[in-house]
C-alpha cells in the first residue's frame, strides 16, 4: 500500500511500518469492518498489512514473518481466528482487538460504515498507546 | 469554504498544507483551514490513506500531495 510514508517524496518517522497488522475478512461485516480498519491503519503509516491466510496455512516465510515482528490482531468476532492463527505458531499478539466487543453487532451483510472503521481504529491505537 | 487537511503531521501532511495555503493566496481566495491529526478521526472523514484532503465534507484527494495546480482546480470546485 502506498500510506502516508512510502512514496518517494520526503517522508518523516510518523509510523512504524515494523508492526504486522492481521485481520479477519470473514464473511460478514466485522470481518469486512476488520480488515478494512487494518488497511486504514496501513495507509496511516501505522504498521503493514500482512496475510493472515499465509500463517494460517503454516507457510514458512509467513510464520517467520509473524515470530520476527509484533503483531496486531484484529478479529471480527470472538471466535477469535486471528488470534489462534498466531497462537498455533506461538506468537501472541501484541494487541488484539475484537470488532463485536466494541459494540458492532455482527451480522451477515457486507455493509458498514466508515464510523465502524474509525472505532476499531481507534481501539487499535488505543491498544497500542498501552504497550510497552 | 472549509479545507481539512488529514495527516498526524508528517512530512508529507504537512507539504499538503503548505501547498493549499499557497493555491488560496494565489486565488485571493479565503478558507477555514484545519489540520486534523488525531488518526482515529480519519476514517469518519472517509479517509484511508494520508495525507488527505477534505473540501467542504467531501473527499478531494488522499494518499497523495496534489500539485499546487490541481490543488487550485479542486479549490475552485469547492467554492
Amino acid at each position: 500500500m502506498a500510506g502516508c510514508c512510502s512514496s518517494n517524496e520526503p517522508t518523516c518517522a510518523c509510523g512504524t511500518k515494523d508492526i504486522l497488522l492481521l485481520a479477519c475478512s470473514g464473511g460478514s461485516n466485522v470481518g469486512q469492518i476488520a480488515n478494512d480498519a487494518a488497511k486504514a491503519l496501513d495507509g496511516y503509516g501505522q504498521g503493514s498489512m500482512y496475510c493472515a491466510i499465509g500463517v494460517g496455512a503454516q507457510l514458512p516465510g509467513f510464520v517467520k514473518d509473524v515470530q520476527k515482528k509484533p503483531c496486531v490482531a484484529i478479529d471480527g468476532c470472538g471466535t477469535g481466528c486471528v488470534l489462534k492463527t498466531l497462537e498455533n505458531v506461538g506468537v501472541k499478539p501484541a494487541v488484539h482487538v475484537v470488532v463485536t466487543e466494541l459494540g458492532i453487532k455482527k451480522h451477515g451483510a457486507f455493509d458498514h460504515t466508515n464510523d465502524d472503521i474509525a472505532k476499531v481504529v481507534g481501539a487499535v491505537v488505543d491498544a497500542l498507546a498501552k504497550t510497552p | 469554504m472549509k479545507v481539512q487537511i488529514i495527516g498526524i503531521g508528517c512530512a508529507r501532511c504537512n507539504e499538503l498544507e503548505k501547498r493549499v495555503m499557497d493555491a488560496l493566496a494565489e486565488m485571493n481566495t479565503a478558507a477555514d483551514i484545519e489540520h486534523v491529526t488525531d488518526l482515529k478521526r480519519f476514517a469518519s472523514f472517509g479517509i484511508f490513506m494520508t495525507p488527505g484532503l477534505v473540501i467542504d465534507g467531501k473527499v478531494a484527494a488522499q494518499g497523495k500531495v496534489p500539485s499546487k495546480d490541481e490543488l487550485k482546480k479542486l479549490l475552485g470546485g469547492g467554492r
